[in-house]
């Protein structure tokens, strides 16, 4: 569903992915590219995270599983699974996602940062939140969750079932 | 405008480096007029550019100079000394600019005060230009502040030195005009030694002129004339009476040279003295400069001038405090940009293209040699003769193809090279050390990224034998050795590798100092320093943590250096070496492949994957049988040929699965630097080339995992990093 933007004003461009029924948001510009799932190359010893490597057209790309990352107990990849490239420090990563659903046309005015504090939640690693009628799509801080090496579940960088304060 | 300034800056430097070796050859030759027109379209399209980019001041100057070089062409005016001196000036004032375009109008005054000094291009018509060269010094440009002295090293005492001028009376500045004074800066800077060579003919000398001739050509062997008093042209005109002066820059032994002179017919006698000049001689440079060898007394530092300088080097000097000297006589630009490398010039025979472009190419070749292999694999299960012909060529001239796009990434290591005599110098000065640089080789080549990445290396090499490996002075007197140290730097071919090698003649590196220190520093432990032999105690040095030095030194001995420095020559798939003798020295060999991007590698298949192990790490392959492993101390191993060969599961050691029981196991001994170990795979598949692609930053570090590449098939595989999985071997 797309909202009608107001009068002319800035759009944001998002492309929607779920993990585990959380929906979250990756601006449109950073996404290089959605594919479905391949296969990957292992990495030995690399992070438990990383799930391997591909290639993408002569390009050896890295790719995460946000699942695991987010500590997520393992789940069948279907039909439903991608990888989106997105771009981050100026390379290439790929992030494997339980599906991506949409590209999403925000008002720049729907786009706001996170809330300051609530509990349970690392807003240091959420970028923004969108929203969306009643829906609350999560930005998060790639970078951060992608170089960061400590554990990450996945309540700490959602909101649970209370949508959040406003900021 | 701006985003042609990378290309204006770029083609600057050409035209500057094109106009100065010009003017170098054109005072070599006045009378060599392509040198001339070449200068002129030089400036002249230098000159454009400028204009274009809106550059004022420099578009101005170029014009002055252009204007300059069309009197000397329209015969106007010739080509002295002097005017090369003003065109110089001229020259470096334009580079200054161009290096400083941000702060460009601060210069304006000075560039005033130069465009005026063009603007007089009349004092250079003949008639003035041989009254002014008379003097020898040009009167506008720089004051003479001090008296300029000279001081000798006393090398040969002679008994008669009557009508031989004392060391200490000669003023160089007396004898010399500018230019030849700068070119003695230039070779001060290669440690070249400057020569006062008088010599006396017979008094009842019948053939002056020849005499003196041949012995102005003995001395031309040996080194660079300098100046001859009377001027060559007088001695040949026999218009002296029986007495001259030569002075030589070089580097001949003075003793050879005395008898050579003198086993020269007629010739009285020639007295020989090693000049030591010193900064009063106005070099506008930052320390003091000194002859070799013999006057340790005359080290003073002495407050360096404040000067434009090229990155190399900096870090020595940086602490020093710098003072303004007389900055209003010095042209603000680094003289000594004159001295600098000799580019060949390129003219029409270069294009400019960007590095990305080249790269680009590099891969597409690289893809195309790939798919080429797979191609052919195909053409081979048809029986087609004729495609089987077709095929052949494409192999061939794909081969061609990709012999020609590697050798334009090839460059020689000069560039590589070209800094260091500037640096050993001002290090050997800082640390109060007379070290001679020797180069050779420096027109190897190599691929260009490995070139970038082995300066630091070198750069670390070298300065650990400046500061650790040649003694002092005294120390070197003590043991016999030639007071000056001597590093020669060296680079060659040898198949497909380039070796590049460090030596010194300092004190080697000892072997039961490695130990002890490593003890102290926890590095190793006694007993394990109780077994290693001289060879391996000296390999201690590219420990991690290790320095013997016991001072930390702003240049070594924070204990960082010789890891990393083999960690870089690793990550280059290359290894070095080294070879020290107690006393006499030490050598440094750095073997690097020539190419980066295409290797050789021998597919295994392991635990479901497959993995490349380039070829050139493997000694052999086996099969080894399960009687024939053993177990020591834990470890698995075989013996091969009187060898002990540790046997590592490659999927245990990338935690990838266990070891399985097996028929027979295939194993890749593999070696590394002294390392050998075998790899047991689960299948040994073949060689093939492959591409090599980097793996992005986010994944850089794994262990084990030197790159990756894609097969014909699309999928990734995993090049193996031998040296560190070696390392660490099981992990």
């Amino acid at each position: 569903m797309k909202k009608q933007g107001e009068a002319a004003a800035s759009e944001v461009q998002m492309v929607a992915f779920k993990l585990e029924n959380e929906e979250f948001a990756v601006d449109i510009h950073r996404v290089r590219e959605v594919l479905k799932m391949t296969r990957v190359t292992p990495l030995p010893q690399a992070a438990y995270f990383i799930e391997g490597v591909i290639n993408l057209r002569g390009e050896v790309i890295p790719v995460v599983d946000l699942r695991k990352r987010f500590d997520l107990p393992e789940s069948e990849r279907d039909e439903d699974t991608r990888i989106i490239i997105v771009e981050i420090h100026e390379s290439n990563v790929g992030l494997i996602v339980d599906s991506v659903t949409e590209v999403l046309r925000f008002s720049s005015a729907a786009v706001q940062p996170p809330p300051s504090r609530v509990a349970g939640t690392r807003t240091d690693l959420i970028e923004g939140v969108g929203k969306l009628d009643e829906r609350l799509l999560i930005i998060l801080n790639l970078e951060k969750i992608l170089t960061s090496e400590e554990v990450i579940s996945l309540d700490e960088v959602t909101f649970g079932d209370q949508p959040p304060a406003e900021a | 405008m701006e985003e042609y300034r990378d290309l204006f800056l770029a083609e600057a430097q050409e035209y500057l480096q094109n106009m100065t070796n010009c003017l170098l050859e054109l005072e070599k030759d006045p009378s060599d007029n392509d040198q001339l027109t070449e200068m002129f379209r030089a400036a002249h399209s230098l000159k454009g550019m400028a204009g274009t980019m809106g550059y004022e001041l420099i578009t101005e100057l170029t014009h002055d100079l252009e204007n300059m070089l069309d009197h000397l062409r329209s015969g106007e005016i010739t080509v002295g000394t002097d005017l090369v001196n003003l065109l110089f000036e001229a020259e470096d004032m334009i580079r200054f600019l161009v290096d400083n375009l941000e702060s460009q109008e601060e210069y304006q005054g000075d560039v005033k005060a130069l465009q005026d000094k063009l603007k007089n291009w009349e004092q250079f018509s003949p008639e003035k230009a041989a009254e002014a060269a008379q003097a020898g010094q040009v009167s506008a440009t720089e004051t003479e502040a001090a008296e300029d002295k000279a001081e000798p090293a006393a090398k040969e005492a002679q008994p008669d030195g009557s009508s031989v001028p004392k060391a200490e009376d000669i003023k160089i500045s007396d004898l010399l005009n500018e230019f030849e004074k700068e070119t003695l800066k230039e070779g001060m800077f290669k440690g070249e030694n400057i020569y006062y060579i008088h010599v006396k003919l017979r008094e009842d000398s019948l053939l002056k002129s020849v005499r003196a001739y041949m012995v102005v050509k003995a001395v031309e062997a040996q080194g660079e004339l300098i100046k001859a008093i009377p001027s060559v042209q007088d001695l040949e005109d026999e218009n002296f009476q029986d007495e001259f002066t030569l002075l030589l820059m070089g580097n001949p032994e003075a003793k050879e040279l005395q008898s050579t002179i003198e086993s020269i017919s007629e010739i009285d006698q020639a007295h020989i003295t090693l000049l030591d000049v010193d900064e009063e001689l106005e070099l506008q440079r930052d320390e003091e400069v000194e002859a070799a060898a013999a006057q340790p007394e005359q080290k003073e530092q002495r407050a360096p001038v404040e000067e434009k300088k090229e990155q190399v080097g900096k870090e020595a000097l940086a602490a020093k405090a710098k003072d303004e000297k007389g900055d209003e006589k010095a042209s603000p630009a680094a003289k000594k940009s004159r001295a600098a490398s000799s580019l060949n010039r390129s003219g029409d025979k270069t294009v400019r293209v960007e590095t990305a472009k080249l790269d680009n190419l590099v891969n597409l070749v690289g893809e195309l040699v790939i798919n080429r292999t797979r191609v052919v694999e195909l053409g081979k299960k048809t029986e087609d003769e004729a495609l089987e012909v077709s095929l052949e060529q494409l192999e061939r001239i794909s081969t061609d193809l990709q012999g020609a796009v590697m050798t334009l990434r090839m460059v020689p290591i000069k560039q590589v090279f070209d800094r260091f005599p500037r640096m050993v110098r001002d290090l050997s000065v800082e640390k109060g050390k007379d070290v001679n640089l020797s180069i050779s080789g420096e027109e190897t080549e190599l691929d260009r990224t490995i070139v970038n990445q082995i300066g630091d290396p070198l750069v670390h090499l070298l300065r650990n034998s400046v500061d650790h490996g040649i003694e002092n002075e005294e120390v070197r007197r003590k043991n016999g050795k030639d007071p000056a140290g001597k590093i020669s730097l060296e680079a060659h071919h040898e198949g497909s590798h380039v070796v590049v090698s460090v030596e010194d003649d300092g004190a080697g590196i000892e072997p039961e100092k490695m130990k002890e220190k490593s003890i102290d520093k926890g590095i190793i432990s006694r007993e394990e320093a109780d077994t290693l032999t001289d060879d391996e105690a000296v390999k201690l040095i590219f420990r991690s943590g290790f320095s013997t030095a016991d001072q930390v030194t702003d240049v070594s001995g924070r204990g960082v250096g010789m890891d990393v420095v083999k960690t870089s020559i690793e990550s280059l798939n290359g290894t070095v070496e080294v070879r020290s003798e107690v006393g006499k020295g030490s050598k440094f060999i750095l073997r690097l492949p020539l190419t980066l991007a295409i290797i050789r590698t021998l597919m295994v298949g392991s635990a479901e994957e497959i993995y490349a192990i380039p070829i050139e790490a493997i000694s052999e392959n086996l099969f080894v049988e399960p009687e024939e492993l053993r177990t020591i101390q834990g470890e698995r191993v075989i013996t091969l040929r009187d060898e002990v060969l540790p046997i590592y599961c490659l999927e245990e050691s990338l935690g990838m699965g266990t070891f399985q029981e097996k028929e027979v196991y295939p194993v890749v001994v593999v070696q590394a630097g002294e390392k050998k170990a075998g790899l047991v795979v689960d299948e040994l598949m073949g060689q093939q080339e492959i591409v090599i692609k980097s793996l992005s930053n986010f994944i850089k570090d794994i262990v084990g995992v030197a790159g990756a590449t894609v097969l014909g098939d699309g999928r990734v595989t995993l090049i193996l990093d031998v040296a560190s999985l070696l390392e660490d071997g099981r992990v």
